[in-house]
Order: C-alpha cells, then sequence, then structure tokens
C-alpha cells in the first residue's frame, strides 16, 4: 500500500544512506507511506483531543452535578433545558456525547498506555533475564510465560476484575497481568539473536559488568522489534478495556470510557436512539485504526528482513 | 392474526350460525414473557404460576379493585367470638368444566391437597398452616377453625384455588399438563399444553361470572424481549405483555398497536443506612448523617421523580410516596410523594450541620428493575445537585443484594412488590426494626427503628376489623414516611400491547390475566 509500490522498482527498499542517522531514516522511510501518515495526523489529532478535553470539551460529563436528566436521549444537535447544543447528542444520563467521547478517548488512551508502558519494562526484565542466563532461569520465565499466554486475554482479566473489583487502578493492572507475557517472549526472541553476535562476546571478553552488557549493549539492540509490539499493543490493550467495560466489569459509570458509552447507549439502540452508541464506537474505531496504521508502517521499517 | 385450520373452520361455522356477532368465534394468540413452572394451580405461589392458573381456576374471595377483599366463589364470611371459627357461605350456581357441581366438598379437597403438594419452591402449604379443622356444614357451607387467632384468614385461604373433588387424590402436578387433572370452575378451560411453547385455553360458556369474548386463546411464551417485540409487530400474536420500557415510544407511536401503562405495587426505594454512628460510604464527616431526620427529608426533597417517571422509566409507573399505590389494602391517601425542592433541600443540609454536603457513594443494582443502573445515577445526580460529593457504583444483581444485606452500603436502591393486596408485609419485612427471631425486618437492611412504628403495626397483624387495621396500616405508613425512613422513588410500570380492536384492563396485582382482555366491540 505504500506509494513507492506504485511504481515498480526492482529493490522497493532502498539502502540506507550512508552516514545517516537511525532516526532519520526511519522518519524517512515512514513518510513514504501515506496511510502510515494520515494514521500518525489521526493519532496525534485524537491525542491532543485527549490531553486538552477538559479545555475543549463543552462540558465535564464526570460532574454529576452538571448534567440534568431532562437533556437525557437527545439526538444529535437538539438543544437542551439549559441551552446548551449537543452536537453529538445526549446519552441516558443526559450527558453531552461530545463532552464524553473526549474524555472517554483520555481514558481508553491512558489506560492503554499506562498499561503498555509498565508490561513492557516487566516485559523486558523478564524477556532479558531468560535470553542472558539461559538454562534453568530461561526455562522457568518462558513456561510461565508459555502458561500465561494459553489464557485467553479476556478469560485473564475477567477474573482477575471479579476479584479486584472496579476502578481506573483495577483495569490497569488487570491489563499489565493481561500482556507483559507477550513482551518477554519477543524480548526473548530479539535478545537470544542479538546474545549470539559477535559484539556482546567482544564485550564478554572485555570484562565489561554483566548489567552493562545487558543494559548498555542488548538492551537497545532489542528495540526496534519492541516498539513495534509496544504500539499494537496499546491497540490491543484498549480494545480490551473498551470490551471489559462493555461487559460492565471495567470502569465505575460515572467515569465512562468508550466501552463503557457503547454499553449504555447498547440498550436503547433497537428504539432508533443510535448516537448513545454509534458516535463512540467510531470514536474507538478511529483511535484503533490510527495506533495499527502507525504501528504497522513502523513494523515494516524496523523489520531487518525488509532492510535488506 | 394466526389462525389454525381447525379455528378457521371453526370460526366459518360460527359465523354461519351466529352471523352478526364475529366477535364471539374470535380466537387469538397472546405471548407472555414468563411460564409458569405448572399448570397445577397448586404448585407454587409464584407471579407466572398465579396468572395462568387465573384464567381457569376461581378462589373463595379474590383482591378488589378498590382494595381488600370481594366474594368469588363464597359469597359471604363471618368469624365467631372466639376469633377461631370462621363460617363461609358459597356459591350454589358454579360448575365444574366437566360438568360436575361445585360443592363444599371440593374446597376441602382443595385445601387438604394443598398440604400435599411435593417439591413446590414457594408453596400455598404456609397459608393452610394454621388451619386445625375444615368441614362442610351442608353443601354450600363451609367451617374453618384456626389453631390461633388469623386475621389474615382470608388472605390465606381465601387466595388457593379450588380444583375439583373428581380427579381423586395423589394426582401430582405434572398431570395437570395433560388436562385430564386441569379442572377448574374459571373463565377459561384448558385445552392443551406444550411446555416451553403454548399452552390453549378456551371459553368456559357455562362460566358463573361474565363470560369471555373470546372462543380461545393461545399463550405462547416467549422470554426474549425482542423475539416477543418482534412477534407483535409481525402480526403473529395480538398482545404480549412485559414490554421492554425502552420500546415503549416506538410501540405507542406504531399504527394499529395499542400500549397499555399501569403502576404496578412494585415500589422502588432509596434505603439510608442508620443501624451505627458511622456509615460505611460517607466521607467528609465522623458522624452517621442519615440519623439526622432532616438529612434524609433534605435527600428526600432533592429527587425530582416526576423526571425520573418521564425521562427513565418512559412514562411508565407513578412517583411514589410510600408501598402501597391506591387500590391496595392500606394505601394511605394522605401521603403524596415529597415535593422536588433543591432550595429547601440546601438550607435542611445546613441547618443539619453540612452545609458543605459531605461525600457519599450511592449504590444499586444495574440488571434487576427497568433501567436500574440509570435510575442509581440519577439520584446520584440530584443529591450532587444540592452539594453532596457523590460518587455512583451500580452492581449486577447478584453481586448487589449480598453487599446490600451484609450492610457494606450507606445509601442503595431496593425494590418491594407487593404480592398480597395490602401493605402489612411491605412495612413489616422493610421497616420494622430488625429482628430475626420474630422474622420482622428481613428486609431492613438500614436498619431503621422506631418503636411507634413497630407498636402500631403490631397493632394491625393482630386486629380482625378490616376498617381498623386499614386505619391502622395506613397509621404506620404515616409515622415511617413523615420520618424519612426511606425515599420511595417510584412504583415501576406494567406495559402491555395489544393489537387494535383489543382492550387490556389491568388490575391492581399487575398480572397479564386473559380475563382482562376483551373485544372493542
Amino acid at each position: 500500500m505504500t506509494i513507492a509500490s506504485v511504481t515498480p522498482t526492482p529493490n522497493p527498499a532502498p539502502p540506507a544512506i550512508e552516514g545517516e542517522a537511525p532516526w532519520r531514516r526511519v522518519v524517512r522511510e515512514f513518510a513514504k507511506s501515506w496511510t502510515a501518515m494520515f494514521g500518525l495526523l489521526l493519532l496525534v489529532l485524537v491525542v491532543l483531543i485527549a490531553i486538552f478535553a477538559p479545555l475543549l470539551s463543552p462540558q465535564n460529563p464526570y460532574d454529576l452535578a452538571s448534567l440534568s436528566i431532562m437533556d437525557n436521549r437527545l439526538p444529535p444537535g437538539e438543544t437542551g433545558w439549559g441551552g446548551m447544543t449537543y452536537v453529538l447528542g445526549t446519552d441516558g444520563q443526559g450527558r453531552d456525547m461530545l463532552s464524553a467521547i473526549m474524555y472517554g478517548l483520555r481514558i481508553s488512551l491512558g489506560v492503554g498506555v499506562v498499561s503498555c508502558t509498565i508490561a513492557l519494562f516487566i516485559g523486558l526484565a523478564a524477556g532479558l533475564a531468560a535470553a542472558y542466563f539461559g538454562g534453568r532461569v530461561d526455562t522457568i520465565i518462558m513456561r510461565i510465560v508459555d502458561l500465561h499466554l494459553s489464557f485467553p486475554a479476556i478469560l485473564i482479566a475477567l477474573i482477575l476484575l471479579a476479584v479486584l473489583g472496579r476502578g481506573i487502578d483495577k483495569i490497569i493492572i488487570a491489563l499489565i497481568v493481561v500482556q507483559w507475557a507477550t513482551f518477554a517472549r519477543t524480548v526473548r526472541g530479539a535478545a537470544l539473536a542479538e546474545r549470539r553476535k559477535e559484539y556482546i562476546e567482544a564485550a564478554q571478553c572485555l570484562g565489561l559488568p554483566q548489567w552493562k552488557i545487558v543494559f548498555g549493549h542488548l538492551l537497545p539492540n532489542c528495540m526496534p522489534p519492541m516498539m513495534v509490539i509496544f504500539t499494537v499493543e496499546i491497540a490491543s490493550a484498549i480494545a480490551l478495556e473498551a470490551t471489559l467495560s462493555f461487559l460492565g466489569v471495567g470502569l465505575p459509570i460515572t467515569q465512562p470510557s468508550l466501552g463503557l458509552l457503547i454499553s449504555n447507549g447498547f440498550q436503547f439502540i433497537l428504539s432508533g436512539q443510535y448516537w448513545i452508541s454509534v458516535y463512540p464506537g467510531i470514536a474507538l474505531l478511529v483511535l484503533i485504526v490510527a495506533i495499527n496504521l502507525v504501528g504497522d508502517q513502523l513494523r515494516d521499517i524496523l523489520n531487518p528482513r525488509n532492510a535488506q | 392474526m394466526k389462525t389454525t385450520l381447525r379455528t378457521l373452520a371453526l370460526g366459518t361455522a360460527f359465523a354461519a350460525l351466529m352471523a352478526g356477532s364475529p366477535a364471539l368465534a374470535q380466537s387469538l394468540t397472546v405471548a407472555l414473557q414468563a411460564e409458569p413452572s405448572s399448570i397445577d394451580p397448586q404448585f407454587a405461589t409464584t407471579g407466572q404460576n398465579q396468572q395462568i392458573a387465573l384464567n381457569m381456576f376461581d378462589t373463595l374471595v379474590r383482591f378488589s379493585d378498590t382494595g381488600g377483599f370481594a366474594p368469588s366463589l363464597a359469597t359471604e364470611w363471618s368469624v365467631a367470638e372466639d376469633e377461631l371459627t370462621w363460617t363461609f357461605s358459597l356459591r350454589d350456581d358454579v360448575t365444574f368444566h366437566d360438568g360436575s357441581p361445585f360443592t363444599a366438598d371440593d374446597v376441602i379437597f382443595s385445601v387438604e391437597r394443598v398440604a400435599a403438594i411435593e417439591n413446590s419452591p414457594a408453596p400455598f402449604a404456609q397459608r393452610v398452616a394454621n388451619i386445625a379443622s375444615i368441614t362442610a356444614l351442608d353443601d354450600y357451607t363451609i367451617e374453618v377453625v384456626t389453631t390461633d387467632p388469623a386475621p389474615t384468614l382470608l388472605n390465606d385461604l381465601g387466595t388457593i384455588y379450588i380444583v375439583s373433588d373428581e380427579i381423586g387424590d395423589g394426582v401430582g402436578s405434572d398431570q395437570f399438563g395433560f388436562g385430564d387433572a386441569a379442572i377448574g370452575t374459571g373463565a377459561y378451560r384448558f385445552v392443551s399444553y406444550t411446555p416451553g411453547d403454548r399452552l390453549v385455553i378456551a371459553r368456559n360458556d357455562a362460566y358463573w361470572g361474565d363470560v369471555p369474548d373470546f372462543e380461545e386463546i393461545a399463550i405462547r411464551f416467549i422470554s426474549s424481549d425482542a423475539s416477543r417485540v418482534a412477534s407483535l409487530q409481525a402480526g403473529e400474536v395480538d398482545m404480549i405483555d412485559a414490554v421492554p420500557p425502552n420500546d415503549l415510544d416506538r410501540l405507542r407511536a406504531l399504527d394499529g398497536v395499542e400500549v397499555i401503562s399501569a403502576a404496578s405495587a412494585r415500589m422502588v426505594y432509596m434505603g439510608f443506612d442508620q443501624g451505627g454512628e458511622t456509615t460505611p460510604m460517607v466521607t467528609g464527616t465522623d458522624a452517621n448523617p442519615f440519623l439526622d431526620r432532616r438529612v434524609r427529608e433534605a435527600l428526600a426533597l432533592a429527587i425530582d421523580r416526576q423526571a425520573i417517571v418521564s425521562r427513565i422509566q418512559f412514562d411508565s409507573g407513578e412517583p411514589a410516596g410510600q408501598f402501597g399505590p391506591e387500590g391496595i389494602f392500606g394505601h394511605n391517601p394522605d401521603l403524596a410523594p415529597t415535593e422536588y425542592n433543591p432550595e429547601r433541600a440546601r438550607e435542611l443540609l445546613a441547618e443539619a450541620g453540612y452545609p458543605e454536603g459531605f461525600g457519599l457513594t450511592v449504590h444499586g443494582p444495574n440488571d434487576r428493575y427497568i433501567n436500574d443502573g440509570i435510575v442509581t445515577q440519577t439520584v446520584g445526580q440530584m443529591w450532587a445537585q444540592i452539594g453532596l460529593d457523590v460518587g455512583v457504583e451500580t452492581l449486577p444483581f447478584n453481586v448487589y443484594s449480598p453487599r446490600a444485606t451484609a450492610r457494606e452500603f450507606s445509601a442503595f436502591l431496593f425494590s418491594f412488590g407487593i404480592t398480597t393486596g395490602e401493605t402489612s408485609l411491605g412495612l413489616r419485612n422493610v421497616l420494622a426494626t430488625f429482628d430475626e427471631a420474630r422474622g420482622w425486618g428481613s428486609n431492613n437492611r438500614f436498619r431503621y427503628s422506631n418503636a411507634e412504628f413497630d407498636e402500631t403495626l403490631g397493632a394491625a397483624f393482630a386486629e380482625f376489623d378490616e376498617a381498623e387495621r386499614e386505619r391502622l396500616l395506613q397509621e404506620a405508613a404515616r409515622i415511617a414516611m413523615e420520618d424519612f425512613a426511606i425515599t420511595p422513588l417510584y412504583w415501576e410500570g406494567n406495559n402491555w400491547a395489544v393489537r387494535a380492536g383489543l382492550v387490556f384492563t389491568p388490575s391492581p396485582d399487575g398480572r397479564s390475566l386473559m380475563t382482562n382482555l376483551s373485544s372493542a366491540d
């Protein structure tokens, strides 16, 4: 789907220019795909909306006192009692859908990024330890990972939330538990490949301390595939959070995320009040598609097989 | 309308014979949400069983539309000076569906059979537990002696379905499904039953009361809300019950469909923990604010009940100010729902020492009552508007209910549905001081306790004179409501939809009775 593929060339991915900084190459390669640039643009826009939601949104949807039940289930464009016009309508509680979506994006993105970052660190530590030390450490860690990955993510998350209860911290914990194993397995694969390379051997011969080899040499070289996995996992964390909220075990109802907004509107959808479910659904779709577009292109660039 | 070949043939034959009265030959198909657990009217006291039984069987007395009891198979009753001996006079013009006459022996057989029913999830047996003896003085008079004075005997004995003594002893409840045993005196007679699908009943032309308009009614059991509504819209059925509230507006707008809504006797309320000096879900104060009557009154004043009924209940149901709606025995006509007055609520909070409010997490179920999750949030919203710092948590009922019973909540939503036609059980179970040994206050999860209330209610339970008993129940309701023991929100609505040309007249019990269905012309 890249522009380069439209004009047939014998070598689709041109070799890196001599002496070019790696990040420059990444930017240059990334910009070649207009779908990825479109995805990035969307993502930046969504992130900005999420960050500045309190300034941009017409209403604070989490402030119960500012909602009016007399304005509930108003169709998009309708003006309520207080004279406020609801561009995307209101939900069953009288919440402005536009504001609720902006705040919902904030929660969805926040939960996704925070849980993935922590899961990434845990996964890195476990994966690197397994790959570097090998032997029994490797076996123990990787069997735990295998066991973990053999359960469906949604099942683990559901059980955890049933035990822990509701709340934003609880759902982040559940997502971390679900995701760290994926990171651990990926980083172990990458690290195993790197570990056999000569520069590690050279570093060991130089008598460098182990922590310096692992964090100074092994880790940076494992990062490219991790960045790809990280991006894609954020998207799946957001989708999983939405699923859990839809099932009613996620976030508290007074602070709806996108999944909870969809769930709340679901009961009205057969009665023709589509907007309560549909607009948060579109917002969720845009967010996940944008992240995946960016993630796909990153994978294409950072995959060494494509660069040769 | 769905017509089988047989009913079509019947209809044609009738049309030929009795031209000019087509309504009499009409047959209907009706879809109900809940299927009974047995066709045996004496098997269980559950709502879905009784609403089927009432079509085919009669009782000695029935609930009158104005509260209290009206004659049915019994024409008169009286209790002797000893408060133990009751005499019932029976109708002498009633025959069973098989043509045999109804006599005192059938009543005695029915009462004795009740105690022999096995494996019932909700047995009638406790309703006859107090009866020491039952004898026939003649064919149409019976005498009942109770072991203790039993002011509620009419409610207990009077609501037992009378079956024919012709069926004999030892007939199991499952045999009623085949028809040989399902012989009653009711307005409709049993035709056939296919478990999980339908029950077919036909008009009893020899009925002693008003003979129904319809030749035959097939009652289908469709538990899925969406399927039931779709069947009505597709013309497969002529009436449905339990219309999902979120579909009310859409069905009301449809041509050829009539929606009937009536407030039920299920009152949804907010309870406040008044069991101790502290309460778990309140922050910002060391005390339990709900011990102060002014706080309870303020929270009651802050709720716009009409808005909840119109915006969240889709105009079905009614704002409530007590347990029993009009038509229920013990309803107090002087108790109106609390007026919405947020200004006064803020003043009262300030007077009680909470000018800045306090922190409170409100709890409610999210899958039990109609839009209960949204109602809970709305109550929280209205309390936030008088200055409380409100959080809301809603839970599935099977998680919520045990936690509420374990008294983990401070302000929470619950309901009580009256099934006995009077307010006594609601007042006793919900508002009386919690006393496990005595069985009082079994639903009093917030531990309200008021000696004056307990005394008045106790007097009502010992009173034989119906008028005085009602006055005492009304007085008990007044004491509790003026003390803001709980905050009643609304009576949940019951909703039916019928095809144009049919009339459904809801009775106070909210049951989907075929005897309440008639033809418009």
